[in-house]
């Protein structure tokens, strides 16, 4: 079992008197004992002693239990990565063909179509201008587009690629040969379909000429700078994410914000961008940088932000709970009293989107906001 | 579980009795999967967890159910009492005491998704909140405000204002603010037969015996409690603390006794005998000096904290304390909770300890100031000599809550070697009760605030005597077929 070769960090969690119960993401809106950090891993620690087995009923809750948002690890006193433990034992049922059929279908999704979405692969970028399109195998800067963004949320690939024109920087797209990142299905256990698309993206991005890839989903971005070298498949050129290359672009005056944008916003830390690969800064200097904007914090900010409601997999896996989660992100903003949310990912956009209509609130991508005041 | 001889019979009941949940609470508020139910009934008790590492059955609800109402609640109450079900009431689930075993099956009745904060009333500096409302998302929607609950235990982080109340919890700062039990000002609870008390928030009042305190401490076995008027504090203008050591325990003692009896209230006073202080104080917050190490610590407003710190400084002093100064005061506030954290370094003694291989516990009783140095000693001297020396044991504490009168000492015991030949359940439950009796031979009470539970509850009737007659006959006119968490507080089992 998987769960074996970290046997000591469940058992640090099994032990835990439920010090995070009441931070935990999805235990804050379930309410139920099995889905707290300390008792999930208490319900492994049953499992590696012997006291409990695998089941179908079991896989159903670890795959519950967790969106790995990675807030509790922010509160912990040791530092505890409560989804590595959670990643170790969806491997388990999916080895044991326990994954519920949730799980299943988003693998087969992602083999015939290369996206968990199960969108036909051709029409990936069919949603984003023509403009963007263009192939320039000379260019410095790939863009890795990501399948939210391509399907769900094309406005922030349009945003950038504009972005990228207005600054004068050449670029590239994978087009056909983009498959997804991979981040949902190494996150719900599908191990052997995670390599497969960090090998084939990987391969890709090597053997091409470029020095830097651009992502502007934080998911996309962690997956390709963080696990990509975990699990054998490095990239070469150097990644990142687009608030970085923004705060980049304009502290190095190659792009000139004009316009004006007289709205009280405030910011969504995406969990992967922050607590997973610690950018809090860059997005907060551009939106410093914009004219006339009222920027105010939230209660709960950087590290201590909460959770939209989950990566793409946890999304798809568990969609009612999932807006359940990010409708509390709504209800914070409103507590500010702000007119616009600004994030970094195109995950948390389309999950925040949907609570914001009713109170009036809008959700912006930096990037889309940074476009409109070219 | 639900009783009865014949399999079908049963089947067909227990499907009758998920349909009538499940029409009450709705499909999403009812839980029945085999390992929920183990999870819920086994949480973080040291016995349950016990059994189930030793192979032992542990008992399980057959069904955990999540109100979001009162009315649900009272719905649920009255099935109960229709079919003769035990409803077992569920906080966050920390209790270490098994006030929460479902020990005869029957309907977990988990109270956290009621976790409404009804009102906060800056006016009169009340807040009204649903039982099932967490400590820190209730202090930081106060502290966002400007007030605070003054309620900051040990399980801030998971536990919620009805287990507080059912188990009379107190808190880091309980010198100053109080327990639950003087936080409160007004309840609301669902009686077992289904119909709702409700209690006035008036500060005062001479209308009889109150109500209030027939619930409160009660752990479930009276009503449930849906909802409380809470006093809260506006955030004190300054908070600071401070770290003094003592040559011994009993200067320690002593210059709390008279800090406390010159009216000088600290937010914060931990004394912590010579024991802990040379080896959890050292291991945690670095203080390597030997004796008897305080963090005290003062708020409210910044001249008020000046005058109080300078006299209780006087005080400590004159008693033979040596001042530590700021640091290692502030270091402990900031890092309060660190100790609870498993680490690496210490799961080789969880391991043994929730593994079923080791046994320890947390004793903590209260009395007068004239009884308080012979209890410590007495609990301390009785633990070694009938089972640390025996079992290569540990034991340590400190003292936590202070008041004008008297103090509440915090033993912490442990047993390394237990042979294998001895029942390690029977030597804990030994412990246990050596360690209570003591106490009370000693004037002091069975436990401060943690609560009584299944561990403790048969204990009950050696501390009140022909009181716990008085506490029976009101069980059995409020809950006449036992219902209400039954096998707590040694109001009997079914």
């Amino acid at each position: 079992m998987h769960i074996e070769e970290i046997s000591d960090k469940i058992e640090i969690c099994a032990y835990c008197p439920l010090m995070c119960q009441d931070i935990c993401t999805v235990f804050s809106e379930t309410k139920i004992q099995s889905r707290c950090p300390t008792m999930q891993q208490y319900m492994l620690w049953l499992i590696l002693n012997g006291k409990e087995t695998y089941s179908k009923e079991i896989a159903e809750i670890i795959y519950e239990c967790c969106c790995s948002c990675l807030l509790c690890q922010s509160w912990c006193a040791t530092n505890q990565d409560v989804p590595e433990k959670v990643r170790a034992a969806r491997r388990d049922v999916v080895e044991l063909n326990y994954a519920p059929q949730s799980v299943v279908h988003l693998n087969e999704a992602t083999l015939k179509s290369h996206n968990p979405y199960g969108e036909p692969h051709d029409d990936r970028f069919g949603k984003i201008a023509a403009k963007a399109a263009s192939k320039d195998s000379d260019a410095d800067l790939l863009y890795f587009v990501g399948c939210t963004t391509a399907y769900r949320r094309p406005e922030i690939a349009n945003a950038v690629t504009e972005i990228l024109q207005r600054a004068n920087v050449s670029f590239d797209l994978m087009k056909g040969e983009e498959w997804c990142c991979g981040l949902p299905q190494w996150d719900l256990g599908l191990e052997t379909t995670t390599k497969t698309l960090a090998e084939h993206n990987s391969n890709y991005i090597n053997k091409s000429n470029h020095k830097t890839v651009l992502t502007s989903c934080p998911e996309c971005y962690y997956m390709l700078k963080e696990v990509y070298p975990s699990l054998g498949f490095p990239i070469d050129p150097e990644i990142y994410h687009a608030s970085e290359y923004l705060a980049t672009l304009i502290g190095e005056r190659k792009l000139s914000l004009k316009g004006f944008f007289d709205k009280k916003v405030t910011y969504h830390d995406p969990c992967y961008l922050g607590r997973y690969a610690k950018i809090f800064d860059a997005p907060r200097d551009v939106i410093k940088t914009l004219h006339g904007i009222d920027f105010v914090e939230m209660r709960w900010i950087k590290d201590k932000a909460y959770c939209c409601g989950g990566n793409e997999g946890f999304a798809m896996i568990h969609p009612e709970l999932s807006a359940r989660i990010s409708g509390k992100v709504v209800d914070e903003a409103q507590k500010i009293e702000v007119e616009g949310i600004i994030t970094a990912c195109p995950m948390c956009k389309e999950l925040l989107r949907a609570h914001a209509t009713d109170k009036n609130i809008e959700i912006y991508d930096l990037t889309e906001l940074v476009a409109k005041m070219l | 579980m639900l009783g009865g001889a014949d399999l079908v019979l049963e089947k067909h009941r227990h499907d009758l009795i998920h349909r009538q949940l499940v029409d009450i609470v709705g499909e999403g508020n009812l839980v029945v999967r085999e390992i929920d139910r183990t999870i819920y009934s086994i949480g973080r008790n040291w016995l349950a967890r016990t059994w189930m590492a030793q192979g032992f059955p542990v008992p399980k609800a057959d069904f955990i159910v999540h109100p979001t109402s009162e009315v649900d609640i009272s719905r649920i109450l009255i099935l109960a009492n229709k079919e003769n079900i035990p409803v077992t009431p569920f906080g966050g689930g920390s209790s270490g005491m098994g006030g929460n075993l479902p020990l005869y099956g029957g309907i977990i009745l988990d109270i956290k998704k009621m976790n409404k904060i009804r009102e906060i009333d800056d006016k009169s500096l009340t807040a009204t909140v649903e039982s099932g409302v967490n400590c820190w998302k209730l202090e930081d929607e106060l502290n966002r405000l400007g007030y605070t609950s003054g309620h900051l235990p040990a399980s801030y982080f998971c536990s919620c204002i009805g287990g507080y109340i059912a188990c009379r919890s107190a808190g880091r700062l309980s010198t100053k603010y109080g327990k639950i039990e003087d936080m409160i000002l007004a309840l609301r609870v669902v009686l077992p037969s289904g119909e709702v008390l409700q209690t006035r928030p008036a500060p005062g009042k001479a209308t009889g015996p109150d109500l209030n305190h027939l619930f409160i401490g009660c752990e479930g076995t009276l009503g449930v409690v849906t909802q409380a008027v809470m006093k809260i504090h506006h955030m004190p203008e300054e908070r600071r603390f401070r770290g003094i050591l003592f040559p011994d325990i009993h200067s320690g003692i002593e210059a709390m006794r008279k800090i406390m009896q010159r009216d000088i209230v600290p937010c914060l006073a931990r004394l912590y005998d010579q024991e802990e202080t040379r080896t959890k104080i050292r291991d945690t917050w670095g203080i390597e000096e030997s004796g008897a190490f305080l963090v005290i610590g003062f708020d409210g407003l910044k001249n008020m904290v000046d005058l109080e710190e300078t006299v209780a400084l006087e005080i400590c002093k004159g008693e033979g304390g040596k001042d530590l100064g700021r640091e290692p005061g502030e270091h402990w506030w900031e890092h309060k909770y660190d100790d609870y954290y498993p680490t690496p370094k210490s799961l080789k003694e969880y391991r043994a300890l929730l593994g079923g291989r080791e046994a320890g516990g947390t004793s903590d009783t209260c009395t007068t100031y004239d009884k308080i140095e012979d209890l410590y000693l007495a609990m301390k001297n009785t633990f070694w000599e009938k089972f640390g020396n025996k079992y290569k044991g540990w034991f340590y504490g400190h003292f936590s809550h202070w008041y004008k009168h008297g103090a509440m000492l915090y033993p912490r015991w442990h047993l390394y070697e237990v042979p294998e030949e001895k029942n390690l359940v029977e030597i804990y439950r030994d412990v246990w009760s050596t360690m209570v009796r003591v106490a009370l031979q000693h004037g002091g009470v069975i436990n401060h605030h943690h609560g009584l539970g299944s561990l403790l509850g048969h204990l009950l009737p050696e501390q009140y005597g022909a009181g716990f007659e008085v506490l029976k006959k009101i069980k059995g006119s409020l809950d006449p077929n036992n219902i209400l968490n039954p096998g707590v507080l040694g109001l009997g089992g079914r």
